[in-house]
C-alpha cells in the first residue's frame, strides 16, 4: 500500500521550525476550539444546575406544597348561569390594562352545545397549579408567584411562544408589533401589571395581581353586570363575586362546579358553574 | 479512461478534479456566487425589518402563532442529516462506494445544520435575549434541549468533518502555489497538523473517525428528536404523540439524504466530477431514499390511523383537515409527489439515469417541506375552545427570509470548496485501490 | 241664627281628650309589645373534630322555638364580608345548633344571626383543619428529581468524549509528525557524517 509521498528532508526543518512555533498555540487553538464548542452547551445545563430545579422555586411557591406565610390560593368560580355574554368584563380589562383589541384576557366564548343550546364562557387564564406553560418556557420568563398566579417577566420573555402552544386554553397572546395603546402616564412595566407591554413577548391575564394585593377587587369582578364572576382563595375557602359571599367549597360541590380540560392534569384555579342544561363536554 | 486512483496518472486527475473549485472553479462561479449573496442579503434585510416591526410582518397572528418558521427550522435542520447517514453509518457498514460524495456530504451536513439553526433565531420574539439561554435556562424546556442538543451536534459534524479532511489538508497545503500568502500557508499547516501519512498517523486517524462516526449517529437522533419533541412536549392534537421523535428522525435522514443527491449532482456536473461519481452512486443514494420514503409514509400512516379511527374531539378535526378539508390537497400531493412518486423514480429501472433520480431527490426535498407545513399549521391554527379556526398569512418577509435560507446552502457550499478539496481524495486513495466502480460510466 | 262657638272647655277637653288617646296609642306598643329579644351564641370544640355552634333565641326570657338562625364567619377579604355557614332552626329549648367543620386554619369570627338581630361575635382558633379543596400533590416526583442529574451526566460525559476523540486525533497526529520529522533529521545527520567520513 503506497503512501502518499513522504515530503522530502529539505522540507521537514521548515514544518517542524513552523510546527515548533505553532506548536503550542496548535494545540491551545484547538482546545480552545473544543472548549468554546462544550461551553457553548455546557452554558445552558450548568445555569439549569446553578439555578436549581426547574420551575423557579426561588421564585416562591410552586405545586410542590410548600406554602408561605400570608400567601393565598388564589380560584375564580364563573357561573354561566348568570353569563349573558355581554362581554363587559372583556371590555374593563382591555381598558384598564391598555392591550390592544384582539388581546382578550378575558375572552367570551359563545358556544353551542350538541342539543343546540347557546351558552357564554368567560375565559381567563386557568392560573393551574401544574402549569405546562410554565414547564416549558425556556428563560423562566413565565413563573408562579407566591399566591400561586402564573405571572410573565416580559423582560426575560424571548418570544418563543412555547408556552402558547402550550397553553391547553388558548389563554396567551402575544404582542406581535409595537403596542400603540399606552397608558397616559409612563409607567414601568412589571410581571404584575405589564403596561406598556413588550414587542414580541406574551401576554395573558394576571389575576389582576396589583388590585387582589391590596384588596381590590379585579377588574372583570367589578365590571361584570350579572355578578357571574366569583374571585376566591382555596385556604380561606371563601369567593365573592363583590355583592354576594360565599364558602368557596360549599359553593363548587352545592352547584356542580367543573373545571375545563379536566383530564389534561393541569390542575387549573377556575370553575365553571354550568347551567341552562347544556352538556358539560366544550 | 482510468479504472483507479492509484497510478501516478490517475491520482494526478484525481487530485486536479478534487482541487477544481478551489483552482479552477470556471467563469460561472463568481456570478452565481455573488447572485446568491445578493439574495441571502436581501433576506437579511428583511430579518432586520422583522425585528423593527415585530413578528406580524411574517403572517403570524394569536390563532396563528407557529407557521412557516418554526417548519423551516425543522426542514432546514432535517436536510442536514444526509452527512450523517452517508458519512457515519455508510462508514460504519464499509460502503465503500460512498468515497467520492462524503466531502459534500459532510458539507452539506454542517452547512445546512448552521442555516437551519439561524431559523431557531429568527421565529423569535426577541432574539437579542437568547443569551439568557445560557446564563439562566430552564432545564425542563425543550427549547433549552434544542440548545444542547443542536450545538453538541454541531460540534460533533465540525469534528467529523475536520478529521478526516486531514490528510487533504495536508495535500492542499503542498499543492499550494508560491506566490500563496503566507497567511494562507501558516493557516493550511496548521491545520494539516504535520499530516504525512504515516502508519501510525493513520492508525490515530482512523480510530479517531471511527470513534466519532459511532458518537454522532446517538447525536443525530438526539438533535432531530428534541426538535420533535419542542411539539410534542404539548398537550395539541396532531402534535402530542409519542411517534414524534422517531417520525422526525426518519423524515430529515429521508430530506437529508435526498439533498445529498441533489448537491452532490450539481458539483459533479459544475466541477466535472463524472469521472468519479457515477451513475451508480446516485442509484446507491435513491435506494436508501426509497427505504426511508418507505418508512416515512408507514409512521405517517401510524399517526393518521391511530388519530382517526380514534376520533377525540381534539384529534377528529385535525385528522378530517388534513385528510378530507383544507390541507387534503398538500397533504395528497406529499403523499403521492413526495413520496410515491420518488421511491418508483428510484428503483424503476426505466428512470435509472442521474436526472431522474435528481428529480426524485428535489420532489423529496420540497415534499418533505410540505410535510412540515403540514405538521406546523393545521395544529397551530385549530380551536381549543371552541371551532373558529385561525388564518394563515404567506408574506412577503417569510418568503424572502426562507428563500434567502434555501441561497445560503449552496452559497455556503460553494464558499466552503474553496477552502477545502471537494472530493475525499485521501479516503478515496484508501478505500478504492484499483478497483473503484466504474468510473466515467453513463453518466449523463 | 245661633252662633254655634265651641266652649273653651269643649276644646281643652277635646285636646286632653285627644292626646290622652294619642298617649295611649303611642304606649301601647310598649305596655302591648313582645318583651326584647336576644340571641346567644356559643360555639363548642368537639373532642372528635369540628365544632358545635350553638344559638339560644330567646325572648323576654321565653325559648322561641322553630326559629331560622343563620350561622355566618366575618372575613376580611376585599373589603369586611360575611360568610354563611349554614342554617338552624331553633328547638324547643330555643337552641339552634349546626355542626361547623372549618376548612381553614386561624382565628375566626363567628357569629349567628335571626331576623334584623344578630348575636355577639364568637371568635375561634382552629388548629388541624384540612382544606376542603386541597393542593393537588406533584405528579411524578421522584422521577423529576432525577432527571436533571441524570441528564446533566449523560450530556458532560458526550462532551468529554467528543473532546477526547478530537484532542487525542489532534495531538496524536502532529506529536507523530514531529516525531517523524526529528527521526528524519537524525537520519539526515547521521547520514552527512557518514558522507563526510567516507
Amino acid at each position: 500500500m503506497a503512501d502518499t509521498p513522504v515530503p522530502s528532508p529539505t522540507k521537514a526543518p521548515s514544518v517542524e521550525e513552523g510546527s515548533a512555533r505553532l506548536h503550542l498555540s496548535r494545540r491551545q487553538a484547538l482546545m480552545a476550539l473544543a472548549g468554546a464548542g462544550s461551553a457553548l452547551s455546557a452554558g445552558p445545563l450548568l445555569g439549569a444546575l446553578v439555578s436549581g430545579r426547574t420551575g423557579r422555586a426561588d421564585r416562591g411557591l410552586l405545586a410542590n406544597g410548600a406554602e408561605a406565610e400570608g400567601a393565598r390560593r388564589w380560584a375564580m368560580v364563573i357561573d354561566l348561569r348568570r353569563c349573558d355574554g355581554c362581554k363587559k368584563c372583556t371590555e374593563a380589562c382591555q381598558t384598564k390594562h391598555y392591550l390592544p383589541p384582539e388581546q382578550e384576557w378575558i375572552k367570551v366564548y359563545t358556544l353551542r352545545d350538541r342539543t343546540g343550546v347557546e351558552f357564554n364562557v368567560p375565559r381567563l387564564c386557568m392560573h393551574c397549579e401544574d402549569a405546562p406553560c410554565v414547564r416549558v418556557c425556556p428563560v423562566a420568563a413565565t413563573f408562579v408567584n407566591r399566591d400561586g398566579l402564573v405571572l410573565v417577566d416580559q423582560e426575560k420573555c424571548i418570544g418563543c411562544r412555547l408556552c402558547m402552544a402550550a397553553c391547553p386554553y388558548e389563554a396567551r397572546y402575544f404582542n406581535w408589533t409595537e403596542p400603540t395603546i399606552r397608558p397616559p402616564l409612563p409607567t414601568i412595566p412589571t410581571p404584575e401589571f405589564p403596561a406598556p407591554q413588550q414587542r414580541g413577548t406574551v401576554g395573558k391575564c394576571v389575576l389582576c395581581v396589583h388590585n387582589i394585593g391590596h384588596g381590590e377587587l379585579p377588574y372583570c369582578v367589578v365590571a361584570c353586570n350579572m355578578d357571574a364572576i366569583y374571585i376566591g382563595d382555596l385556604d380561606a375557602d371563601v369567593a365573592t363575586n363583590g355583592t354576594e359571599t360565599v364558602r368557596l367549597s360549599t359553593f363548587l360541590s352545592q352547584n356542580n362546579a367543573i373545571r375545563l380540560k379536566e383530564e389534561l392534569n393541569t390542575k387549573p384555579r377556575v370553575w365553571y358553574i354550568p347551567g341552562h342544561g347544556e352538556d358539560l363536554g366544550w | 479512461m482510468v479504472a483507479n486512483a492509484r497510478t501516478p496518472s490517475s491520482r494526478d486527475a484525481l487530485h486536479d478534479a478534487a482541487f477544481r473549485p478551489m483552482e479552477a472553479p470556471g467563469r460561472w462561479f463568481w456570478p452565481v456566487a455573488l447572485g446568491l449573496a445578493g439574495i441571502v442579503a436581501v433576506a437579511f434585510g428583511a430579518y432586520v425589518y422583522q425585528v423593527i416591526e415585530g413578528l406580524w410582518v411574517a403572517g403570524y397572528n394569536d390563532k396563528a402563532f407557529y407557521g412557516i418558521y418554526e417548519a423551516n427550522l425543522v426542514a432546514f435542520i432535517g436536510v442536514s442529516y444526509g452527512g450523517a447517514l452517508v458519512s457515519a453509518v455508510l462508514r460504519l457498514t464499509n460502503a465503500r462506494w460512498r468515497a467520492p460524495i462524503t466531502r459534500m456530504a459532510e458539507a452539506v451536513a454542517l452547512v445546512s445544520l448552521v442555516v437551519g439553526g439561524a431559523f431557531a433565531i429568527i421565529h423569535l420574539g426577541r432574539p437579542e435575549r437568547i443569551w439568557r439561554l445560557i446564563v439562566d435556562p430552564q432545564a425542563s424546556s425543550p427549547i433549552v434541549w434544542d440548545l444542547i442538543a443542536i450545538s453538541t451536534y454541531l460540534l460533533a459534524t465540525a469534528i467529523f468533518l475536520y478529521l478526516p479532511l486531514i490528510p487533504d489538508l495536508a495535500t492542499t497545503r503542498d499543492r499550494l502555489p508560491a506566490r500563496a500568502p503566507r497567511l494562507v500557508r501558516a493557516f493550511y499547516r496548521l491545520v494539516a497538523l504535520g499530516w504525512t501519512g504515516t502508519p501510525e498517523q493513520r492508525r490515530l486517524l482512523n480510530r479517531s473517525v471511527g470513534a466519532i462516526a459511532i458518537l454522532i449517529i446517538p447525536l443525530a437522533v438526539s438533535v432531530h428528536s428534541v426538535l420533535a419533541w419542542a411539539f410534542s412536549m404539548t398537550s395539541r392534537a396532531g402534535w402530542h404523540s409519542s411517534i414524534f421523535g422517531p417520525y422526525f428522525v426518519v423524515g430529515a435522514l429521508y430530506s437529508g439524504v435526498a439533498l445529498v443527491v441533489i448537491v452532490v449532482a450539481a458539483f459533479r456536473r459544475a466541477y466535472r466530477l463524472e469521472r468519479y461519481i457515477s451513475l451508480d452512486h446516485f442509484v446507491s443514494l435513491a435506494r436508501i431514499m426509497a427505504v426511508l420514503a418507505a418508512v416515512y409514509l408507514y409512521f405517517t400512516f401510524s399517526e393518521m390511523l391511530t388519530a382517526g379511527y380514534v376520533r377525540t374531539r381534539e384529534e377528529a378535526p385535525i385528522v378530517a383537515v388534513m385528510l378530507e378539508g383544507a390541507y387534503a390537497p398538500a397533504f395528497w400531493g406529499f403523499v403521492v409527489l413526495g413520496i410515491f412518486v420518488p421511491i418508483m423514480l428510484s428503483v424503476l429501472s426505466a428512470t435509472r439515469s442521474v436526472r431522474y433520480l435528481v428529480l426524485a431527490a428535489a420532489l423529496a426535498v420540497v415534499g418533505m417541506w410540505l410535510k412540515r407545513m403540514l405538521i406546523t399549521l393545521p395544529t397551530a391554527t385549530a380551536p381549543l375552545i371552541g371551532d373558529v379556526w385561525g388564518t394563515v398569512q404567506l408574506t412577503w418577509v417569510a418568503i424572502v427570509i426562507t428563500v434567502g435560507a434555501t441561497a445560503a446552502i449552496p452559497l455556503g457550499l460553494m464558499l466552503i470548496f474553496r477552502f477545502m478539496p471537494i472530493l475525499a481524495v485521501d479516503e478515496m486513495t484508501e478505500l478504492l485501490p484499483g478497483s473503484a466502480p466504474a468510473v466515467g460510466g453513463e453518466a449523463r | 241664627m245661633p252662633r254655634h262657638v265651641p266652649p273653651i272647655r269643649s276644646i281643652v277637653g277635646g285636646t286632653a281628650v285627644a292626646v290622652m288617646l294619642l298617649g295611649l296609642a303611642l304606649a301601647s306598643p310598649v305596655v302591648a309589645s313582645d318583651p326584647p329579644a336576644e340571641l346567644t351564641f356559643i360555639a363548642e370544640r368537639r373532642a372528635e373534630g369540628g365544632w358545635m355552634l350553638r344559638a339560644t333565641l330567646t325572648q323576654g326570657g321565653a325559648v322561641q322555638s322553630q326559629q331560622t338562625v343563620e350561622f355566618l364567619q366575618a372575613v376580611d377579604f376585599f373589603g369586611p364580608r360575611w360568610i354563611p355557614l349554614g342554617n338552624a332552626t331553633t328547638d324547643t329549648s330555643g337552641v339552634a345548633s349546626r355542626l361547623y367543620s372549618p376548612t381553614s386554619n386561624g382565628v375566626q369570627r363567628l357569629v349567628a344571626r335571626h331576623a334584623a338581630l344578630q348575636s355577639a361575635p364568637v371568635e375561634i382558633t382552629v388548629v388541624g383543619a384540612v382544606p376542603a379543596i386541597p393542593r393537588e400533590p406533584a405528579d411524578l416526583p421522584i422521577v423529576r428529581a432525577w432527571a436533571l442529574p441524570i441528564g446533566a451526566a449523560v450530556l458532560v460525559g458526550v462532551w468529554l468524549m467528543l473532546a477526547a476523540i478530537l484532542l487525542s486525533a489532534v495531538i496524536g497526529i502532529s506529536r507523530s509528525a514531529r516525531r517523524k520529522a526529528r527521526d528524519n533529521r537524525l537520519g539526515d545527520t547521521i547520514g552527512q557524517s557518514i558522507s563526510e567520513q567516507a
